[in-house]
């Protein structure tokens, strides 16, 4: 008796997983919302009919053949056998269809796809994109990590308009997602999909083998970090997925846990100037900035260990990437706050007030605030911040008011190198005046280099393009990088192949 | 008695009318917009706009206003902006682990703090007076968070006697649900424990004085009996009014307390929801916390009834 | 002994720009987390900013904002209770939406009313105030109208004394006390509101040391830093006793009636 309960338990035990994740999921629809929680929950409930391999090369995922006219401008693609939505209904080129449409209505790789093309069906499992002119990414657009990324989905569902959000989270990933066990703000579960028929390759990042182990996953919202670690450490949880910083060096001393870089280009800090008002509608004013970041200082003040960070990284898309590049990095590797005061003189600047953005309850960017503010400062300009939550944030950054009526001269933020690793998905490097993000970076010339990378089919020109672009953007600088830093999760040792994917997943994860 | 009741409810109607009100507008006017939440923070003003339109939070004031209330006429809450789910099945999740923390409190207060406040009013004047006194000033100084920190590091790191977060519900079993709500309880107690135990001593020392204490003394009756029984049912009014207060205090409380110890309770989903302008959550939530202060309110009056026999209604 | 210690606390505050070995608000990435030492008593924080200076910094605005609260909250408070109390004029009205306000707990009240009006000192201030002022209203209203029955109010009435001056003469004396102690325990619960909010995230702008908002800092880091909070949690603490003491003890002179109560 007393043995057969100990092995039903211990079987339990060893099918759940629980990770603490670093926000709750609000929103279950990973095309209308860019937040990370809901890209995450993307990955495990729906599947993509491309994925890239460890070296950005897009490999077929639901796609089982596929091929291209000689001229570049017709795609055919067929759907593998034996994919299903986890109500069982088959997927057809229909779900694919109309999936990629909504997505291409949100995402600026997607919507560069179609604006030159249009897909239509050949059979329940076959389609193919007819294009105007070639395109060099269309593999690369269809197998796009991270912020919109294209998930297959129901054509019931995909239906809903693009700015409505989506409250049916059936696909045909890996996992299930557990509408009536969700609590908003707090716990998600998913179950494994026991349709899911895996492919075949090894696993190389996104693509691949991706099994379901784990019987059951669960998500859980630790709101308090040191809380969080001691849970991991007593075994509460299996996975720490945003341990801070300031936390690694007794993760990594405590018995039981270890860190893993799921994530190995990590997240860069930026500040964003207003580029509609003085001092900083100058680019001389914005040089300056970059003279003034000590990325060091940054990343110290986020508590990040020497072996989590980079002294300093200049590659707009990222160090550590297929685009890095070092181009026009040179005059702002040593941070000169004289130099930045002569610019800022050149530019005009004479004391006026500077309004800085911060939002203090995302602690990431509270301190992105912090230190910007003190260096601002110690670089003589007269900062005045305006703290406010993030919902406030989020808001009142698209104030495109004079600072001095409730706008905004600077505001410091971040992301992953997943979002900002190319040219058309770092959404803070469009400069297409009114239609940029906030901050409302305004220059042609960036806009060209953006568009010809896009179109450029040989990837040896796509790099010198690149730095042509990475060239003008030390010239007219869209934003000031910060610094880039890795934060690896923290998992227990009985948890295996946790794999470099970007994006934290949890398919190929044993639990022993 | 019963029409006592009614007459209190409908006294609640105008009440509840200004809370839903003053939530409405303060709402209305905050800044921030859950459009830009959802869309994020790469999003132009375009998009947002686009959203927000979509929502029908481009609405005028009075439009809005009107089409909540007759939906809540209706029976409907309506849903979180953000998840879809219907506000009243998110309460639904939250109110177990709130109601349950709550109760243990209260429960954790009472056993503590009478006899601390009996013990108090008996020996009014000595050390042991002070001494009660003392801890139970220094119980409201402290804060929450700071107490629940100082027992996650000795009793659950150090020690490992209990689980550091989490909330189990009972329906998993009474031990560990045990287990994960003494943490919390011990640390949200602290206050209540304060304000039961000044109460009672205060109320015993009223009582203390009446003629018919010394009669029962004059008659031979044990000290323990007389306290205990005579004395502290004449002084149970002032008491359970406090503890009545104390939980509607208590409910504030658990949002610092629910965020330490991860608990998906009330607190927790009305400080999310607040930060991320989810309105329908936000204002179903308030309305939800007035309703159980006027509840609790009539309770205490109806439990003066039980107390003293002279009270009729 | 509440006294002594609320001196000592108020003395040391006022005198922080003498007294503070370094600037508050200085940030040096590379000192960050240092544990107490020679040079720094208390430590350093997340930023490398000197905890002794910014406790000492930050209980003036701890203080300010407990003091400011209090008094407005009295403030108000009097003078909704007179209105409704003593002059009758909408009382009906006003306690119904007292009610309203009360029905709501505090904390979530502050917490709606800091997205309202987020970004000063002012704007906590106000937070903090308005859930406070219905709890001062009920109490002065019942004052006012136990007073205003009592014989010598009518005889004073009766000889045609004018209402300001019966206000001034025989109302405010003698509502004075009980509010004076009340408004020691709005101070004391006041700057622990303050603590919360900044431990939400939502309170004190972050330009301004307050100990709320150190403790706030502190969270992400206790644990390795565990002095960072401790220090201003400390003193957080001997101030709220030290007020909370000095309440009762005032409660004991000017109110032995009430010495009874709470």
């Amino acid at each position: 008796m007393m043995t057969s309960t100990l092995t039903v338990d211990a079987f339990a035990q060893a099918t759940t997983l629980k990770a603490a994740v670093h926000s709750p999921l609000r929103i279950i629809d990973p095309v209308s919302n860019v937040a990370r929680i809901t890209q995450m929950h993307g990955y495990m409930v729906y599947d993509t009919l491309f994925s890239l391999d460890a070296n950005g090369v897009p490999k077929p995922q639901m796609v089982g053949e596929y091929s291209s006219s000689a001229d570049g401008k017709v795609w055919t693609f067929k759907l593998r056998d034996g994919l299903a939505f986890h109500d069982g209904a088959p997927v057809t080129s229909e779900d694919a269809i109309v999936s990629i449409e909504r997505w291409s209505k949100k995402d600026p790789m997607g919507g560069a796809l179609l604006a030159g093309g249009s897909f239509s069906k050949v059979d329940d499992k076959t389609f193919k994109l007819e294009l105007s002119k070639p395109f060099g990414l269309v593999l690369e657009a269809l197998g796009k990590p991270g912020t919109y990324a294209p998930f297959i989905m129901p054509a019931r569902i995909a239906k809903t308009p693009h700015d409505q959000l989506i409250q049916d989270a059936t696909g045909s990933g890996p996992y299930i997602f557990k509408r009536d066990e969700w609590v908003p703000g707090s716990k998600t579960v998913y179950v494994k999909n026991p349709k899911w028929v895996s492919r075949s390759e090894p696993t190389s990042f996104l693509s691949g083998k991706k099994e379901a182990n784990i019987e059951r996953v669960e998500w859980v919202s630790l709101p308090d970090a040191n809380v969080a670690m001691s849970a991991l450490q007593a075994g509460e949880i299996d996975y720490y997925e945003y341990p801070p910083m300031d936390l690694l060096t007794s993760l990594e001393k405590s018995k039981d846990v270890k860190l893993v870089k799921v994530d190995p280009v990590g997240a860069q800090g930026w500040i964003r100037p207003n580029h509609l008002y003085p001092p900083f509608n100058n680019e001389k004013a914005r040089q300056a900035l970059l003279l003034i970041v000590n990325q060091e200082d940054y990343m110290r003040a986020l508590g990040a260990p020497t072996a989590y960070y980079h002294p300093y990284c200049g590659a707009v898309f990222f160090c550590g990437t297929p685009l890095a590049s070092e181009v026009g990095t040179a005059p702002y590797k040593k941070a000169d706050l004289n130099k930045a005061k002569a610019l800022l003189k050149e530019a005009g600047y004479n004391g006026e007030k500077v309004v800085v953005y911060h939002p203090t309850d995302v602690p990431d960017m509270d301190m992105g605030a912090k230190v910007t503010v003190s260096l601002m400062r110690k670089a003589g300009i007269n900062v005045e911040t305006i703290p406010m939550d993030w919902g406030t944030f989020l808001g009142k950054r698209l104030n495109k008011a004079p600072p001095a009526e409730g706008g905004w001269n600077v505001y410091a933020s971040l992301d992953f190198g997943n979002n900002m690793m190319t040219p058309t998905t770092n959404l803070s490097l469009i400069t297409a005046c009114d239609k940029a993000t906030a901050g409302w970076p305004c220059d042609e010339e960036m806009e060209k280099l953006r568009a010809a990378w896009l179109a450029e089919p040989d990837a040896a020109k796509r790099m010198q393009i690149v730095n042509q672009i990475q060239e003008r953007f030390y010239k007219i600088v869209p934003y000031i990088p910060t610094g880039q830093f890795v934060r690896p999760v923290a998992v227990r040792t009985n948890i295996s192949d946790v794999n470099a994917t970007f994006i934290p997943v949890f398919w190929n994860l044993k639990k022993n | 008695m019963l029409r006592y009741i009614l007459k209190r409810l409908f006294a609640a109607v105008p009440v509840m009318a200004v809370v839903a009100l003053a939530v409405f507008s303060m709402m209305y006017a905050a800044p921030g917009n859950p459009a830009a939440i959802i869309a994020g923070d790469t999003a132009s003003a375009a998009e947002v706009a686009a959203i927000t339109a979509k929502l029908g939070l481009d609405r005028p004031f009075l439009e809005r206003l009107w089409v909540w209330v007759f939906q809540m006429l209706m029976g409907d809450f309506g849903s979180s902006i953000f998840s879809g789910l219907p506000v009243t099945t998110m309460i639904g999740q939250a109110i177990e682990p709130t109601i349950a923390l709550t109760i243990s409190t209260t429960l954790l207060a009472i056993v503590v703090a009478i006899p601390m406040g009996v013990i108090a009013a008996w020996r009014v004047g000595t050390w042991i007076d002070r001494y009660i006194m003392l801890m139970s000033v220094a119980g409201f100084s402290v804060p929450v968070f700071l107490v629940s920190y100082i027992l996650v590091f000795t009793i659950s790191n150090e020690l490992q006697w209990l689980p550091v977060q989490g909330y189990k519900p009972i329906a998993d079993g009474f031990i560990p649900f045990l287990r994960h709500i003494t943490l919390p309880t011990i640390s949200l107690g602290f206050v209540y424990i304060a304000l039961i135990a000044r109460m009672t001593r205060a109320a015993m020392l009223d009582v203390l004085s009446e003629d018919y204490i010394r009669t029962a003394r004059a008659k031979g009756l044990a000290e323990g009996p007389v306290l205990f029984i005579h004395a502290l049912k004449n002084a149970a009014i002032p008491i359970a009014t406090v503890i009545g207060i104390g939980i509607a205090f208590l409910i504030g409380g658990v949002v610092v307390t629910e965020s330490v110890f991860a608990i998906p309770g009330l607190g927790r989903l009305t400080v999310d929801s607040v930060l991320r302008r989810d309105y329908p959550v936000i204002q179903a939530m308030v309305l939800f916390f007035a309703g159980i202060y006027v509840i609790i309110n009539l309770l205490i009056d109806l439990s003066y009834a039980l107390f003293d026999p002279r009270v009729r209604y | 002994m509440g006294g002594v210690l609320l001196a000592i606390i108020v003395v040391l505050i006022v005198l922080a720009p003498w007294i503070a070995p370094f600037d508050p608000m200085e940030i040096d990435p590379i000192m960050r987390l240092r544990p107490p030492s020679t040079e720094n008593l208390f430590g350093t924080d997340a930023l490398g900013r000197d905890i002794l200076s910014r406790v000492l910094w930050g209980g003036r605005v701890s203080l300010f904002v407990g003091f400011t609260v209090a008094v407005a909250a009295t403030g108000i408070g009097l003078s909704i209770g007179l209105l409704a109390g003593y002059l009758r004029r909408g009382d009906e009205v006003i306690m119904r939406v007292m009610d309203g306000l009360m029905a709501v707990p505090g904390i979530l009240l502050a917490i709606v009313l800091m997205t309202l009006t987020r970004g000063s000192i002012t704007a906590v201030v106000i937070a903090i105030t308005v859930p406070e002022v219905p709890r001062v209203v009920r109490l002065a209203r019942s004052l006012v109208l136990s007073v205003r029955n009592q014989t010598y109010v009518e005889a004073a009435v009766a000889m045609g004394t004018s209402e300001p001056r019966i206000l001034v003469r025989h109302i405010l004396p003698n509502v004075a006390a009980p509010l004076i102690v009340q408004a020691t325990f709005v101070m004391a619960s006041a700057i622990m509101i303050e603590a919360y909010l900044g431990f939400l995230g939502i309170g004190t702008p972050p330009e301004i040391p307050s100990w709320g908002n150190m403790m706030a800092e502190a969270r992400s880091t206790i644990s390795i830093g565990l002095w960072a909070m401790l220090f201003p949690g400390i003193m957080l603490a001997l101030t709220v006793l030290a007020i909370n003491l000095c309440g009762d003890r005032l409660r004991d002179i000017l109110d032995p009636r009430l010495a009874r109560r709470i």
